[in-house]
């Protein structure tokens, strides 16, 4: 009788423990995703039962009015179609079929919700009819409407990062609608990938572009870089496993630098593969974001991904960026942006403030996500990533008296052309913009995403945002 | 001694006087929600307030060595959802009601019968062997409903068979378990729990199948002290849910639904993605009775999914009060096992606690996302005749121990 008294107790314990594991889950899962959960599209509570509230305005960085209203359950877009069609996938669409958007996560504030009892009490006996606060974007409307021209039109995105802010300059995916004359009919004939925040949203292999992350591997876990060296015949066999240069360019003896610069798969598959080893290039990804939960304040990120546990052909190609790997714009834009500010990733945001009916202005902080890398090592990588601008694959982006770092990225699909990247920064203290642009099935990154990217960052150099 | 029991008394009083107070301040929010006042709403409340009081009088002084507090957590959980369903539909409310009263009447007349019944340990094998035809004719005659076949639908009246077979599983394994202790003995037993999970297998109500396996596999570890067995039993289930996963397209959408219900929120993953919308909109303290949209856009936010209607409705932190009070409820009644003299009765009374909280564990824990949704209901807060009854028939077993336990002291005290 004891001994079931003494099973009794233990039995009596897990019981509570596991009712305690349940509810502490369900505090953590609610306090951490809450808000992830209610502003999702698929939410209709956030925008039902407001007839008697006008809906605070969407103002760019600058406060050029992008969206607004009159009146309540109205809702009114810029008279500039450009912005309209740039900005789509920031705002949002009023049929809920954009997931993650701005309008829909911040429409508590826009409604009102998040004043002050007593001065809605007050506003609503006045005027019958209450104000909802309005939001500032991060973004700007001028280099963003230029970012939308310089796509011109093709399918993919393109994201300006401030490096030493997070601030989101400019976020543009195509293809995209026109939020003031969008008819419910339209969006069941709207091409594929219409709805989706591609800068967010958006996964695609890297490519070439992941090079900057095996580099970083590579710098911070070899005792003597300098002493790299491959010799690159076009095909090379890479412990019986074939890794061809684009086009089977044979580039010859290639050390860090210029293998980096001139963007040798041989040579960074090789290395991947007898100097790194599959952990350390997945601690390096992992440091830098890849396989981790991107939930920001204003917004989720889908998670980038990087596995090359498959044995060494897997590593080889992933090093090189095919293979498992996945990444969307912005976190590319996010990586280099660390590299340009010493290490320090930050965490990109889109909204400056709210503009408070009650309490003005209030500018929301920017925020480190982590440090990734040693100040060396973000020093070293620089100036291969300048050498890669110079006089290696990327020099198409070179603007004069400024120091453009980057690397450009051909990331290849199957069946189709490949996609176009580049991801960069400018290395000057002031103008600290990073950024990232993908082509769908356009080609090289050399000679499609390159020019998108210079034209972009020279009108970021003009604007001085 | 005496300082004790009136500082308990206080308690008690403001207990029963706090259920009182939710039910009528809960009532009249709803029947002012149309702009008129809704009379049977009132009346409604009364007949509630009436129900619970009745109860309390009962327990102070007629049943007085039954559990107090026992009986006040169950009042309050039964209340809340009987709110709900008020505010969900008046008419299955009305129903609920009803349902409220016959089970209070099953539990208190459990109460009375079985403390003098001596030789309850000895129907074990034929509680066994009940609850196998109950489940084997759900199959025969059964009706799908929500994609399980586990309801039997006499004219019109549909009840859930598997509810009561609970009550008749615990039974005999109660009885065997406290006859014998050598595991080749308890193979009859065994095989007989076998056929009823393959049966609630064949009906596709993962939930009970996961109900009956722990509750058994935890009775099992009570009853012989053997941790390597119990393991192998765990170990067992374990192998079976993974062939289920590969046999079963159903088992394979739930746990689809449950890592990925963002990637198909208008699918497969539609319940969970609006349950846990539910469950944030509502923030700490509720958008308030009556104002909820889980009505609408949450299905079965009456029955399977009432805790996220809890959730948004009374705020979360009702919800983790709710929580709270399972809680409180699994202690006492693990309190009452210790007390309880016999193995028999100790066993009992330890499965109708493990019944109640993992019943409990799995609906909570589906609809927040801590385990793949089973459609298993909250016990008393749920919509539904059969699990109500069952749970206050497990609730009148529990009580008719705690009642026998009580009298032993006090013949010991004498």
């Amino acid at each position: 009788m004891n001994r079931i008294n003494h099973r009794l107790r233990v039995l009596q314990v897990l019981f509570i423990a596991l009712m305690i594991a349940l509810g502490s889950y369900f505090v953590y899962s609610v306090a951490k995703y809450g808000k992830q959960w209610s502003h999702s599209a698929y939410n209709t509570r956030t925008k039902s039962g407001y007839d008697l509230v006008i809906q605070g305005s969407v103002y760019d960085r600058n406060g050029t009015e992008i969206a607004w209203s009159d009146a309540p359950n109205t809702r009114l877009y810029s008279d500039d179609e450009v912005l309209r069609l740039s900005m789509a996938h920031i705002l949002g669409d009023r049929y809920g079929m954009m997931s993650g958007a701005l309008q829909d996560r911040y429409a508590n504030t826009l409604f009102g919700n998040e004043r002050s009892l007593l001065s809605r009490f007050t506003e609503s006996v006045e005027n019958d009819l209450l104000t909802g606060d309005s939001i500032r974007l991060t973004i700007d409307g001028e280099i963003q409407k230029h970012a939308y021209n310089a796509m011109n039109g093709r399918s993919g995105a393109a994201v300006v990062l401030n490096y030493k802010t997070g601030e989101v300059i400019a976020s543009v995916s195509l293809p995209t609608f026109d939020t003031l004359n969008l008819t419910a009919e339209d969006t069941q004939n709207m091409p594929d990938g219409t709805f989706i925040n591609k800068v967010t949203r958006g996964l695609y292999p890297p490519g070439s572009t992941f090079k900057v992350i095996t580099a970083v591997s590579l710098l911070e876990n070899c005792d003597n870089c300098d002493a790299l060296h491959f010799d690159c015949l076009g095909e090379n066999i890479v412990d019986g496993v074939s890794v061809n240069c684009f086009h089977g360019t044979v580039h010859g003896d290639l050390d860090l630098n210029s293998a980096f610069a001139r963007s040798c798969n041989g040579a960074f598959a090789y290395w991947a593969v007898h100097d790194l080893g599959v952990r350390n290039i997945t601690k390096t990804a992992e440091a830098f974001g890849f396989n981790r939960n991107f939930v920001f304040s204003d917004y989720t990120i889908n998670n980038s991904t990087f596995d090359a546990y498959g044995g060494n052909a897997d590593l080889a190609w992933s090093a090189v960026g095919q293979g498992q790997t996945m990444v969307t714009p912005m976190h590319a834009a996010m990586i280099v942006s660390a590299i340009a500010n010493n290490g320090n990733m930050c965490e990109p945001r889109y909204l400056r403030g709210i503009e408070s009916v009650d309490k003005g202005f209030i500018e929301t902080a920017p925020k480190v996500y982590a440090n990734v890398m040693s100040q060396e090592t973000a020093e070293r990588i620089t100036e291969m990533m300048l050498g890669v601008v110079e006089n290696g694959t990327g020099s198409g982006c070179k603007i004069s008296g400024v120091r453009i770092c980057g690397k450009t990225g051909t990331a290849e699909v199957a069946d189709e052309a490949p996609h176009a990247w580049f991801v960069g920064f400018i290395d000057e203290e002031e103008t600290p913009y990073a950024i990232a642009v993908i082509l769908e099935n356009a080609g090289t990154g050399s000679s499609v995403a390159v020019p998108v990217a210079r034209s972009i960052l020279e009108k970021c150099i003009e604007v001085r945002p | 001694m005496e300082e004790t029991k009136t500082k308990k008394k206080t308690l008690t009083n403001g207990l029963i006087f706090a259920i009182t107070l939710f039910i009528l301040v809960s009532y009249t929010l709803l029947s002012l929600r149309n702009g008129s006042i809704d009379y049977t709403a009132m009346l409604f409340s009364l007949a509630c307030v009436a129900l619970v009081l009745v109860q309390y009088l009962l327990f102070r002084f007629v049943f007085v060595n039954a559990d107090l507090q026992v009986m006040i957590i169950v009042s309050m959980l039964t209340n809340i959802g009987l709110a709900l369903q008020y505010r969900f539909d008046s008419q299955t409310a009305v129903k609920q009601l009803i349902w409220y009263g016959i089970s209070l009447a099953v539990m208190f007349m459990i109460m009375i019968i079985m403390p003098r019944m001596r030789n309850l340990k000895r129907f074990g094998f034929v509680c066994g062997i009940l609850g196998v035809l109950l489940l084997g004719i759900t199959i025969v005659i059964g009706t799908e409903i929500n994609g399980s076949t586990n309801w039997i639908v006499i004219k019109g009246f549909s009840i859930q068979p598997s509810e009561p077979a609970k009550i008749l599983m615990i039974l005999l394994l109660a009885g065997s378990l406290a006859k014998h202790q050598q595991i080749r003995r308890l193979f009859p037993t065994g095989i007989i729990v076998g056929i009823a999970m393959i049966l609630l297998v064949l009906q596709k109500d993962l939930g009970a199948t996961l109900l009956y396996f722990c509750t058994a596999v935890l009775m099992l570890y009570l009853g012989t002290g053997n941790f390597s067995v119990t393991a192998l039993a765990f170990l067992l289930g374990a192998i079976g849910a993974a062939v289920s996963y590969v046999l079963f397209s159903h088992v394979r959408v739930r746990v689809f639904a449950w890592l990925n219900p963002w990637e198909d929120p208008l699918g497969r993953g539609y319940q969970l993605v609006q349950s846990l919308i539910a469950i944030s909109s509502g923030g700490l303290f509720g958008m308030g009775l009556g104002m909820g949209e889980a009505a609408t856009y949450l299905p079965q936010h009456e029955s399977d999914f009432i805790f996220s209607s809890i959730c948004e409705e009374y705020g979360q932190i009702i919800g983790l009060c709710v929580a709270a009070f399972y809680i409180v409820l699994i202690f006492r009644g693990c309190i009452l096992a210790l007390r309880s003299r016999g193995r028999f009765d100790s066993i009992l009374c330890f499965g109708i606690v493990s019944i109640l909280a993992i019943q409990t564990f799995i609906n909570i824990g589906g609809v927040v996302k801590l385990i793949p949704l089973t459609g298993v209901t909250l016990p008393f807060v749920s919509y539904g005749g059969s699990s109500m009854l069952t749970s206050f028939a497990l609730i009148g077993m529990l009580q008719a121990l705690s009642i026998k336990a009580g009298e032993a002291d006090e013949q010991n005290q004498s």
